[in-house]
């Protein structure tokens, strides 16, 4: 039977949605102690007095850490392997402290109350520093020399002369929100040191080396002093792709000798971990008057906040998405990553692709609207064909079905219908958009693509995979076995998955860029087609057979030419017997790194008095290659609506101007969409099959989102006949707007 | 709870005053546990939490020809599923229907969003608008009863002493065909969202005429209190519902936005959105007697 495309319900959900499966902060562990932290209450100040007295004075406190008694060794908590270069701002506890959330202190205590407690006694003083809460302050200059993390350029064809040639050239600056994960994990984390002197780390996290690395770095040993497991995760999306707490758990456990505990409470994860970067990008649209793009120009500028973090790759991943997507034959980009005095920036789903796509989409948008034209036949003027090479990059697209995601989308929308309709000038006014989207799969051409898995027959039959596979909670690992139970003629439950642990599984570069089924999907194919191959040949040397006469069929080798058949633990076991073990590794390096593409359409409701905006109905066309497991990628598909629909509507961090604090640091005061908010979302799925990924399949978890914030801003500016472009679409701007 | 707390589970009220009447340290109740559990949690707290699950006595709904008898501890879905005060007290049933999410409304309590007394909370409005009483159980055991605004002083500020219990609210019913009443509510969402503005109203309202003999207009989260907006009571009491009408209320309310929060931030917005607002509201009061404008005139 065929495990591809199966509709397979998630292998660890009933063990979730029952509640027994435990988390990090539910474990219990021998003689752990508890850290609690200190923050700054200011945007940017230095640390002059810090009086931990009275903290230490209280019964069952063990220490108090700081900028005084800590390492100053200076790490860069993006890194994901040893030799990986990047600006290394960061230290345990600075003594200048840059953002508010920014480390001061720890408390280390006998109960997480003593600690918290004790944390509450801790008094600071601090020489104010300016503090540069506005990126482009950061960047003029005037804040001094350091406001600037990276800067991309590229330029290709004559822009300058298509911008002569134009009919029309369409001008506008988008500005995107800092917005905060959700994840409903808190951040969390648990140390304890070895009788051999090395530190285990219990994480959840989206790679294990990464932690192992950043925490080496910060202590100043050998990675080999740090082992690193993934304890279960409740999401992530990015969220736990940065070791926040390891490094400092790490040092207290050691410098203690006992196993410590640090776990974030809401407001914690929300000031003190990281969050979307925030964007400002400019876009000038050059055009003929049928709706050819000539040319275009793009300046962003990103808000990485207060640490570099990987806030240094934003610009290029940015700049990448904007070649990748329409056949435009000549683009000049700017991107800038500014350093300002607020929480870091980190990843967050689409790593930049939301932005960039908010920023390009709703001026394309606003571009057909001047030409006259229907947003989804100029698009279709422009979109990428299958194969068309990245001009920046010079690698192909692979299989792009984008054409067919926008035209197959608006058919089953009933876009033309919709937009024939007659509209509405009284108080509610509906409104149609649609937009656009690319994602990268895996991060080739760059840095250490690669993945090691091996696979084993257990004596029980069952398969052993040992890898480093961070499955976040939303089923990767469920696709995976179906991976393997196609090629290898199993039940997908039947695959056994190794703790993700750095002392077991060989390196992998974590769970990101959108990497899980296109790399780790496809590592584990060709691991279960080398391991097949080592089947076949231990089981033609028992049946005395050729190879080809073998067959496999539910976890038997079968020769059909005998008449006999053979489970894989009876052949383990003969095989055993002559030494030889069934048993592969394969280490798989990424050779391309095709496009996902999508197009979204949505329908809203817009209550021109309150301002309110609501999604009322929406389709989303996926080019995903082929789907794996069709539950899962409606799964991915409505949560990153779900997230999507906040970025463009509800959802900012909202850092004062003046202070830097967050106004939105609580869920009572950051709102995300919940379920009665949700449009009915129809799914198109158009599967062509990318010939380099796994039985053909592309990545669809971070596209999902990244369209939705300009199909939605599209659909309340046709709704009201407004140009809005400051997101998120909160109520007092689309009232200001109607008004 | 941590080590400092004491709980105890009284079986009624005769119990409760036996139980509190000689402590002196500081007494927090609970039933539904939305507000205090959220509050209390890893905190330390050297006192008494007084379990009110068990008061069979104020935890039901009783309605007579004149009054409804609300327990303090009903919850909100059994206020907003109550048959009857969904014919008598629409407002008071729509604006329970629409406080935080399913789960919320399953626990939480009338009593406990009175006492919480945020200016956001819902029913303020409401129960400030229906005119209750609110009738207290002291520590001692003794009995008080205070209207809405000796009871409600301020931003999340009761007058209720260490130790009173909200044991019911009254709410006084008016009969007859004429009898009308709504709720509105601007937030973010529609679920699980903290009002931005809301407007409470009950009318006397004569359906053959159109005419409204009297209404009764309380908006809620624009102050730190309810606000009682008596300016707009009488730009349409005695007027007869129509598109003039409509304009008149919806300056009316504007004006109050401007009186109320002048300098602050938030006004541009909210003397906007009250027109909306109002104009749900309106529609909530008098049904298809009352037709919203096709061509919005906004006031300026």
């Amino acid at each position: 039977m065929s495990h591809i495309s199966n509709p397979l319900p998630i292998l660890d959900g009933a063990e979730k949605v029952t509640g027994r499966l435990r988390y990090l902060d539910d474990m219990q562990f021998e003689g752990m102690a508890h850290a609690q932290l200190v923050f700054s209450t200011l945007a940017h100040g230095r640390i002059i007095a810090l009086d931990t007295a009275r903290a230490m004075a209280v019964p069952g406190v063990l220490a108090v850490f700081h900028h005084g008694n800590t390492p100053d060794n200076r790490y860069n908590s993006t890194i994901w392997f040893e030799e990986q270069e990047a600006p290394e701002d960061e230290r345990m506890f600075p003594q200048v402290v840059r953002h508010v959330g920014d480390r001061v202190a720890a408390v280390v205590a006998e109960t997480p109350r003593i600690a918290r407690r004790a944390a509450g006694l801790i008094r600071v003083e601090y020489d104010i520093l300016p503090a540069v809460i506005d990126p482009a302050l950061a960047l003029d200059g005037s804040a001094g020399p350091d406001g600037l993390a990276e800067e991309v350029r590229f330029d290709y064809g004559d822009t300058d002369r298509a911008f002569e040639a134009a009919d029309l050239i369409v001008d506008t600056t988008v500005s995107t929100p800092r917005t905060h994960h959700g994840a409903i994990e808190n951040h969390s984390c648990v140390a304890i040191p070895q009788p051999d002197g090395r530190i285990l780390l219990h994480s959840p996290c989206q790679s294990v080396h990464a932690v192992q690395v950043v925490c080496a770095r910060a202590l100043g040993v050998p990675a080999s002093q740090v082992r690193a497991v993934m304890s279960p995760i409740g999401g992530s999306f990015g969220g736990k792709a940065e070791p926040v707490l390891e490094p400092l758990c790490a040092h207290f456990a050691l410098a203690l000798n006992r196993p410590v505990g640090l776990s974030f409470d809401r407001g914690e994860t929300f000031t003190a971990t990281r969050t979307r970067s925030g964007a400002r990008g400019r876009v000038r649209t050059a055009v003929t008057g049928d709706g050819r793009i000539l040319a275009r120009q793009t300046d962003v500028v990103s808000d990485i906040g207060a640490y570099c973090t990987g806030g240094h790759f934003l610009p290029g991943s940015m700049s990448q998405r904007l070649c990748r997507l329409y056949d435009v034959e000549s683009q000049r980009f700017r991107g800038r990553a500014a350093l300002t005095n607020t929480v870091p920036s980190g990843a967050y789903r689409g790593y930049g692709s939301p932005q960039i796509h908010a920023i390009s989409e709703i001026n394309l948008d606003l571009t057909a609207r001047r030409l006259g034209m229907d947003p989804v036949a100029f698009r279709l003027k422009n979109l990428i064909d299958p194969y068309a090479v990245d001009p920046v990059t010079g690698g192909d697209i692979g299989n792009a079905r984008i054409r067919e995601c926008a035209q197959e989308g608006a058919a089953r929308f009933g876009w033309q219908q919709r937009r024939d309709r007659d509209r509405s000038t009284g108080r509610l006014r509906r409104g149609i958009g649609m937009a656009c989207a690319t994602h990268i799969n895996g991060c080739f051409p760059g840095f250490h693509e690669a993945t090691t898995a091996t696979l084993a027959v257990r004596n029980d039959g069952r398969l052993d995979l040992t890898c480093a596979l961070h499955d976040l909670g939303c089923g990767s690992n469920t696709v995976l076995a179906q991976i393997i139970a196609e090629v290898l003629q199993v039940a997908p439950a039947d695959v056994v998955f190794s703790a993700v642990d750095t002392d077991i599984c060989d390196y992998d570069l974590g769970t990101r860029a959108s990497r899980m089924t296109y790399i780790c999907g496809e590592a584990v194919r060709r691991t279960s087609e080398s391991l097949k191959a080592v089947l076949r040949s231990t089981a033609s040397l028992e049946f005395n057979c050729e190879t080809t006469d073998l067959c496999f069929d539910s976890g038997q080798v079968i020769c059909a030419g005998q008449g006999r058949e053979m489970t894989y633990s009876e052949l383990a076991a003969h095989a055993a017997r002559r030494h030889l073990f069934l048993t592969a590794t394969e280490t798989y390096r990424a050779t391309a790194n095709p496009g996902s593409f999508a197009a979204h359409f949505a329908e809203v409701e817009v209550d021109t008095l309150t301002g309110v905006a609501r999604v009322v109905d929406y389709l989303a066309a996926h080019d995903l290659g082929r789907s794996i497991n069709r539950q899962l990628v409606s799964g991915q598909i409505h949560g990153g609506i779900q997230m999507g629909i906040g970025f463009g509507l509800l959802e900012d961090i909202g850092l004062d101007p003046d202070t830097g604090k967050m106004k939105g640091d609580r869920f009572s005061r950051y709102h995300m969409v919940n379920a009665p908010e949700m449009p009915k979302v129809e799914i198109v799925l158009v599967e062509r099959s990318e010939p380099t990924g796994p039985f053909g399949a592309k990545a669809v978890g971070e596209l999902a989102t990244i369209p939705v914030a300009p199909a939605i801003v599209n659909a309340v500016n046709d709704a009201l006949n407004t140009e809005l472009t400051c997101l998120p679409l909160a109520p007092e701007r689309i009232a200001e707007a109607a008004r | 709870m941590s080590v400092g707390v004491r709980t105890t589970s009284p079986r009624d009220l005769t119990d409760l005053a036996s139980l509190t009447c000689g402590y002196s340290g500081p007494i927090a109740f609970i039933a539904g546990g939305t507000d205090l559990i959220i509050k209390q949690s890893g905190m330390d707290w050297p006192g008494l939490v007084v379990d009110l699950t068990r008061l069979s006595e104020i935890g039901a709904i009783r309605v007579s020809d004149t009054m409804a008898e609300i327990g303090a501890a009903t919850s909100l879905t059994a206020v907003a599923a109550h048959p009857v005060l969904n014919r008598e007290l629409p407002v008071l049933t729509q604006a329970a229907a629409q406080v935080g999410s399913v789960q919320i409304r399953n626990r939480a309590t009338i009593g406990g969003n009175l006492a919480s007394a945020v200016p956001a909370g819902d029913l303020l409005p409401v129960l400030k608008c229906l005119d209750c009483r609110v009738e207290i159980r002291r520590r001692d055991g003794s009995v008080q009863r205070k209207g809405f605004d000796e009871l409600v002083v301020g931003q999340a500020k009761t007058s209720l002493a260490n130790g009173d219990l909200i044991a019911r609210i009254a709410i006084p019913l008016r009969h007859g065909p004429n009898r009308a009443s709504a709720f509105a509510k601007i937030g973010l969402r529609e679920v699980l969202t903290i009002a931005r503005l809301n407007l409470a109203a009950v009318a006397d309202f004569d359906r053959e005429a159109r005419r409204i003999n009297d209404i009764r207009l309380v908006a809620g989260a624009i102050g730190p209190v309810p606000l009682r907006l008596d300016t707009v009571e009488t730009v349409l009491r005695g007027r007869v519902v129509g598109q003039q009408l409509a304009d008149d209320a919806l300056q009316a309310l504007v004006a109050v936005v401007d009186n109320t929060i002048r300098g602050r931030r938030s006004r541009p917005y909210k003397r906007r959105a009250i027109a909306g607002l109002g104009l749900d509201l309106l529609q909530g009061l008098f049904g298809r007697a009352f037709e919203p404008p096709h061509e919005m005139r906004f006031p300026a």
